[in-house]
C-alpha cells in the first residue's frame, strides 16, 4: 500500500460523520463509516480542535509550537506522524493548496 | 506567557 507523504502546505480538513466526546480530558471518537472507536489522547484532542477550516499543516504546527514547550523539528515530526494516522483511518483529508 | 507541556500525540484504535 503506498502512502503519500503529507506536505506542510497541504490543507487539512476534518471528515464529517465522526462522533466526538471528551472523556477524562482525552478525546474519544467514533467513526460512523468504519464503526471504529479511537482515543486521540489529550494532545491528540488539542490537535483535533486546532484543525480549523482552510488551515495548512504548517499553520497548525506554528500554532502548536507557539503554545507548547516543544522544538519545531520535534513538533513537526510528531504531528506529521499523527496526521498520517488520522488520514489512514479516514478521520481527516488533506489536499494540496 | 508560559508555554504548556508538550506530549507526543498518539492515535489509539480501541477494540470495542
Amino acid at each position: 500500500m503506498s502512502v503519500s507523504m503529507i506536505q506542510l502546505e497541504d490543507l487539512i480538513q476534518q471528515e464529517q460523520g465522526n462522533l466526538v466526546s471528551d472523556m477524562d480530558g482525552e478525546k474519544v471518537m467514533m467513526s460512523i463509516s468504519s464503526g471504529k472507536y479511537f482515543n486521540l489522547g489529550s494532545m491528540g484532542g488539542v490537535i483535533w480542535e486546532s484543525i480549523a477550516p482552510g488551515q495548512t499543516v504548517k499553520q497548525l504546527i506554528d500554532d502548536l509550537t507557539d503554545r507548547y514547550e516543544v522544538g519545531r523539528e520535534e513538533c513537526q515530526t510528531q504531528v506529521l506522524g499523527f496526521l498520517q494516522q488520522l488520514k489512514q483511518e479516514g478521520l481527516i483529508s488533506l489536499r494540496h493548496s | 506567557m508560559s508555554k504548556k507541556v508538550w506530549e507526543q500525540p498518539k492515535l489509539e484504535v480501541l477494540d470495542v
